[in-house]
């Protein structure tokens, strides 16, 4: 199969936006998730340090 | 309008002769009315007769542990919103109203007698069961790829291509008498999401949907955003919202 058609990781981020009092989050690809703000900050707090780690794992290659 | 007038009307894959409508027709025991908001048929039930939508909109409809619905498919008039439960006996999903409908009955008996005799016409039911593996492989298509913009006009487009096969769309608008809840459940989105994107299409003036209406501003920007291609619904030529565009340029 052609790499070009197999999923692979966005390096794009999604785009979030506040409304009627819930975080909507579109983005990358077909991720539409609509969340409270509690549960925006512990998804924020987990994709940050997510990102720490996977960067540590690069460097560290 | 008899019961089995807009059966795969307008379709490039199976036209039905006026002798097989009428066959079909004959077949037909009971035709009844049924109120918004009513479950037809639940997960897991038998089936011994299969059921043609002559009006209104139905849905099949999978609900998880929490009772939170993810609509699979959405019926318009002229469908068979079960005719699969012919050879499957028991349904894998359920089935309810989403308007007032009026629904015509046709036992899975008179279904065999036809097929039997007809391998014709058993082939042309088999294609109508296959448009709609064809629409699932696209709602598939809607909710694994396109963002939250994109799945509200893949269904907005789509309903307007199948409307149209039907003489219930012009291509510039179609009634469309279901809730944003409705659309939340069939887009995966919540009704907040599809609040949204709903203001954003009315002010970027590609569509409104208001009052139970839909009012196309640009069908071939709201084809774009919805990366909608009908040649999954088989449509004659003709047909409004049945032209595929070219995605780069949405032009047609």
């Amino acid at each position: 199969m052609d790499d070009a058609h197999t999923p692979a990781p966005f390096e794009k981020g999604g785009r979030a936006v506040a409304e009627e009092g819930i975080v909507l989050l579109d983005g990358p690809d077909g991720i539409a998730i609509s969340m409270t703000a509690e549960a925006a900050e512990q998804t924020g707090s987990s994709l940050l340090e997510a990102a720490r780690e996977a960067r540590e794992q690069s460097m560290r290659g | 309008m008899k019961s089995m007038d807009l059966f795969l009307r307008n379709r490039t894959i199976a036209k039905l002769s006026d002798a097989e409508r009428a066959m079909l027709e004959q077949a037909v025991t009971d035709e009844r009315h049924l109120p918004a908001r009513a479950t037809l048929l639940e997960r897991g039930q038998t089936l011994t007769h299969s059921t043609m939508l002559i009006a209104g909109f139905m849905i099949r409809y999978i609900d998880d542990l929490e009772g939170r619905r993810q609509v699979v498919a959405f019926h318009v008039p002229g469908d068979f919103v079960d005719l699969h439960g012919y050879p499957l006996k028991v349904l894998d999903h359920s089935i309810a109203t989403l308007t007032g409908v009026r629904i015509a009955i046709v036992p899975h008996g008179a279904v065999r007698r036809l097929t039997d005799n007809d391998a014709e016409f058993a082939r042309k039911l088999w294609a109508s069961t296959l448009l709609d593996a064809a629409m699932h492989r696209e709602w598939l298509f809607r909710l694994g790829r396109l963002d939250a913009g994109g799945r509200v006009a893949h269904f907005l487009a789509e309903t307007n291509a199948r409307l149209g096969a039907i003489g219930l769309s012009d291509g510039t608008g179609y009634d469309l008498p279901i809730t944003q809840t409705d659309l939340s459940e069939i887009t995966g989105l919540t009704s907040i999401h599809v609040n949204r994107v709903l203001r954003m299409m009315r002010e970027e003036r590609v569509c409104t949907f208001r009052s139970s209406r839909v009012e196309i501003a640009d069908l071939k920007r709201l084809e774009r955003i919805g990366q909608f291609d009908p040649t999954y619904l088989y449509l004659e030529a003709g047909v409004p919202g049945a032209q595929t565009i070219n995605m780069e340029t949405g032009h047609g």
